[in-house]
């Protein structure tokens, strides 16, 4: 189930929401009910798309709980090297279930492309959310092993932190130790509540208003071919999208952490305009921040971080830089997209580092803009081969600069990108930033209703509604 | 301290995960290495032709919102009369992994289907409520029509 979809939004929310305030709130005022029903609702969720592999979550969450127990067990009774191997076996057990779920197509047809063996991927479906609530249980796992947490003693509070509904399909990444306390000690509250629902409506406004009508501009320049393209139809839709899959993973963490507040959670953010960026490094302190701090903390600092000599931070970088991009898919063209990212910041870090610090501001935005776009080609791109021949389009490789596609599209859609960069770039919080507190509040509440009425209209007449980041 | 022995639980788990990846591969796994054409075929001599029309793979992406990149071939039926919701959809997809996307988006129309429908076409209702959708791998089917176990049964047999 999605947030976007007509049963989310119709049945699944308002049902879960009336349980949970009638129940939890009202009725009995507990905190293990509210817990309860929320699990359950989770459950149900996830189980929507593929209840097969509700049966994975569950094992998943019932193993860690056990060796979480068990490691602090061990570590009490300063048995270290059997808490040692514990966390070696969790480590081992959680990434080969994501490595066998997601990875093992690309493995073995990779392997009988070089071999020539008539190997034939085995083609499962891929478990929905996986690599997000893997890499949920492997924080909570590496947090009790350091010492960092306690271990969760109640079952039904670790399967809750584990498949929470709002942010179990795609973020953020809430780590264990930021949000343990609130499953036992939360408040719900009208402020928490309308604050929720407001995020909420504006995370699915991004969605289902900019980042579809913008997805179907750019699959309909990249169905097109890059054979007859014109550089202005390769950056009109690259542009598409840039802001596209910005307002697709966005709205869908803002829609997260909204409806984390409705249920009195706080979550941590996951964006903070990266589309501001002066700088690579500055794009991914902006940029899905939850992975990021995900890689830094159980990746980066580990490995030695900056603290070593340049060679060794070079290897931690391209090491994390390279999981980053096979975080997002099982496909070579994502691991090319991390190593792009991995070199621009090794370049930018010892290379262009001062040079970078002369060149006025506008202009390394510009250059960052250019840079990320490249990116986001080779995210997009079916293959790297296309990847590259549509780069090649983009800078000149082409018949033509304009042609009737591309003039059609920039003149149908001027106002849309206009529209898209407006609300991609602060300009809304700065101008509702100049009203005082009292007409903010009026001017938040007249808009909300006036957004959810423009979804509902987008979400009955458009059919047009991937989600990028559902496979992840 | 109570030492307690937790051993059993940690291998019953991973004992467990073995049986259910035997399992999952044993009964998802596979999709095909036919094309859609040679999937449909058969399927195509269930379906009571006269009452369906072929569709354009740009008929199918408008209604299921399919990403036609993302596809190697779409097999798509449906009853050109507006009151009626037949229809068959047969797609094979690149990557396995986008499977779960179409079929929340065909589960998705068959939802608001079912509301448009619900109060003054109750057959056509009846029709939708009984929906098959499937995965298999890299192969989606969908058909919601009177003989749909029927389609089913033909599609796999066609695997």
């Amino acid at each position: 189930m999605v947030f976007s979809s007509a049963t989310f939004l119709i049945v699944f929310l308002p049902l879960t929401m009336a349980l949970y305030y009638l129940l939890g709130v009202v009725v009995t005022k507990s905190m293990a009910v509210k817990n309860l029903i929320l699990l359950v609702a989770s459950l149900i969720f996830y189980a929507w798309g593929e209840p097969v592999y509700i049966i994975l979550m569950l094992l998943s969450i019932f193993f860690n709980f056990i060796v979480g127990k068990d490691m602090e067990q061990a570590k009490k009774m300063n048995k270290k090297k059997k808490a040692r191997s514990l966390f070696i076996f969790a480590i081992i057990f959680n990434i080969g279930v994501l490595g066998f779920f997601k990875y093992a197509n690309l493995f073995i047809s990779t392997f009988a492309g070089i071999t020539g063996l008539g190997l034939r991927p085995l083609n499962l479906p891929l478990p929905v959310g996986i690599s997000f609530y893997t890499f949920q249980i492997m924080s909570y796992i590496i947090d009790l092993y350091n010492g960092n947490i306690k271990a969760q003693k109640k079952l039904f509070v670790f399967a809750l932190y584990v498949s929470l509904f709002p942010q179990l399909i795609a973020g953020p990444i809430v780590k264990y130790k930021d949000i343990s306390d609130q499953f036992m000690n939360r408040k719900e509250n009208w402020g928490s509540y309308s604050k929720g629902m407001n995020r909420f409506i504006i995370g699915l406004s991004k969605k289902l208003i900019l980042a579809n009508t913008l997805g179907s501009i750019y699959a309909s320049v990249q169905a097109s071919g890059t054979a007859n393209m014109s550089v202005l139809t390769a950056w009109i839709g690259i542009i598409c999208y840039t802001l596209q899959i910005y307002f697709d993973f966005s709205g869908y963490s803002d829609m997260a952490i909204g409806l984390g507040g409705v249920f009195g959670f706080e979550f941590c953010e996951n964006f903070n305009y990266p589309y501001i960026a002066v700088s690579i490094t500055d794009f991914w302190r902006r940029w899905h921040m939850s992975l990021s701090s995900w890689f830094r903390d159980y990746v980066y600092i580990p490995l030695g971080g900056n603290r070593c000599k340049v060679p060794r931070v070079i290897f931690n970088l391209m090491v994390v830089w390279l999981l980053t991009g096979f975080w997002h898919g099982a496909a070579w063209n994502y691991v090319l997209w991390g190593v792009y990212y991995g070199i621009l910041l090794i370049l930018e870090k010892y290379i262009l580092d001062n040079l970078v610090k002369r060149i006025p501001k506008i202009l390394r935005w510009l250059v960052t803009m250019i840079c990320v776009m490249i990116g986001w080609v080779l995210f997009s791109a079916p293959s790297i081969g296309e990847a590259f021949s549509y780069i090649g389009v983009m800078f000149g490789r082409s018949a033509a600069f304009a042609d009737s596609t591309g003039s059609f599209l920039l003149t149908t859609n001027f106002a849309l990108l206009l529209i898209g960069l407006a609300c991609a770039l602060p300009v809304y919080s700065f101008l509702i930033g100049l009203l005082s507190p009292k007409k903010r509040s009026r001017v938040i509440l007249a808009l909300t209703p006036l957004l959810f009425v423009l979804c509902i209209i987008f979400m009955i007449s458009e059919t047009y509604n991937p989600f990028l980041y559902f496979r992840f | 301290m109570k030492h307690k022995n937790y051993l059993i639980y940690e291998a019953l788990c991973v004992i467990a995960l073995f049986v259910f990846i035997i399992w999952i591969c044993a009964t998802h796994s596979g999709g095909t290495d036919k094309s859609v054409d040679e999937v449909a075929a058969p399927v195509l001599n269930v379906l009571t032709q006269d009452q369906m029309s072929k569709k354009t793979n740009a008929d199918a992406a408008k209604a299921f919102g399919i990403d036609i990149d993302k596809t190697e071939g779409i097999v798509y039926y449906a009853n050109d009369n507006v009151m009626d919701v037949t229809e068959m959809l047969i797609v094979k997809l690149n990557d396995p992994g986008d499977a779960n996307e179409l079929k929340t988006a065909i589960q998705n129309r068959v939802t608001d289907r079912e509301n448009l429908y619900k109060n003054y076409a109750p057959e056509q209702y009846a029709l939708l409520e009984d929906s098959v959708i499937k995965i298999n791998g890299n192969i989606v089917f969908y058909c919601t029509a009177v003989n749909s176990d029927a389609l089913y049964e033909a599609y796999k047999k066609a695997l």
